[in-house]
């Protein structure tokens, strides 16, 4: 009698691994903080240069659409990370 | 409902195996054929007409993603990198048309697919490696010792540039996969929430704005991407020309 797996245990193990999976993602989109932060202060120190120089907005306008987009791409890591964890 | 990640299921329409290769037609060929067509036809129409002075709107459109390319590579690699033009503007193309075709509704997003990215990007950086070699010879391994720094230290920085170098196709590729999963799964997201508040006539179609601001959202990203991945190449390519 001892071996005998009953249908509760099997549901609350099941219960216990999708809980898991959904603290989990939620925990890994933590990681997007520090992807706005770093967003905010490309266009911060953009719009502080222009401010200072009006005349260099084209070439600082590509520095900062370049930038833009590697700090995102390390935030859509960590995205990708919480999707995986929730769909996989 | 269906799951989320139905919009980046492959189909299989047409099986074709021979004794060496695997030429089954599936959704990434179709749309392959089609970045063809469009692309070639975009580029006859634009000389159907052509004239020296003046010109259509036609063949403004070509002219400027022309001056555009080659206003980035002599901006980033200067002269000698303009043997690279041909395959920086089809690289270019490539990459805009397949993101911009991803953004109709119902189609299918070919840079969404890691297998995709991945092969563009580990072919380039194996492809301008062995240029690299060629036009150097074994200097080119000067590639990886930073100049300027004391002798004790040498050793941990040779591995650090190794390390980075070996790791720029990996990033290279999920850049670009990463930013078209997100924003599809994000438009995907919004737009069963805007059907679903349907039933309350009372919001009226402040949803429908949202994705519309969403979906000019991902337009930008579209193009930005391109440029980014073109851009970045464009600097792995001065990074072998100047040798530090």
């Amino acid at each position: 009698m001892k071996n005998i797996v009953k249908i509760e245990q099997l549901e609350l193990a099941s219960a216990v691994v999708e809980l898991g999976k959904k603290v989990g993602a939620g925990l890994a989109a933590i990681g997007l903080t520090g992807a706005g932060a770093g967003v905010g202060i490309v266009f911060a120190a953009f719009i502080l240069a222009v401010g200072m120089n009006p005349n260099l907005r084209g070439e600082l306008f590509k520095l900062a659409m370049l930038g833009f987009a590697l700090s995102e791409a390390v935030g859509l890591l960590a995205l990708m990370m919480s999707f995986l964890i929730l769909y996989s | 409902m269906k799951s989320l990640f139905e919009q980046f299921e492959i189909d299989l329409y047409c099986i074709i195996i021979t004794r060496f290769f695997d030429i089954s037609i599936t959704t990434i060929t179709v749309y392959l054929g089609l970045l063809m067509v469009i692309v070639i036809g975009m580029y006859k129409v634009s000389l159907y007409k052509a004239t020296i002075i003046g010109g259509n709107n036609w063949q403004h459109i070509g002219e400027m993603i022309y001056e555009f390319v080659v206003d980035l590579i002599i901006e980033q690699v200067g002269k000698p990198g303009i043997l690279f033009f041909p395959f920086i503007m089809s690289l270019f193309l490539f990459v805009l048309t397949l993101n911009v075709m991803g953004l109709i509704p119902l189609s299918f997003t070919v840079t969404g697919q890691l297998l995709v990215t991945f092969t563009l990007a580990i072919t380039i950086m194996i492809g301008i490696t062995i240029w690299g070699f060629r036009i150097h010879g074994i200097k080119f391994l000067n590639i990886f010792v930073p100049s300027g720094i004391e002798p004790w230290l040498l050793p941990l920085l040779v591995f650090i540039e190794i390390m980075s170098y070996v790791l720029r196709p990996i990033s290279l590729a999920v850049r670009l996969f990463a930013n078209m999963l997100a924003g599809h799964l994000l438009i995907h997201i919004i737009g069963v929430a805007a059907i679903y508040l349907m039933q309350f006539y009372f919001i009226g179609i402040l949803p429908w704005i949202c994705v519309i601001a969403f979906m000019f959202l991902e337009l930008g990203i579209a193009f930005l991407q391109a440029y980014v991945f073109v851009l970045l190449t464009l600097i792995y390519i001065a990074n072998i020309i100047n040798l530090h």
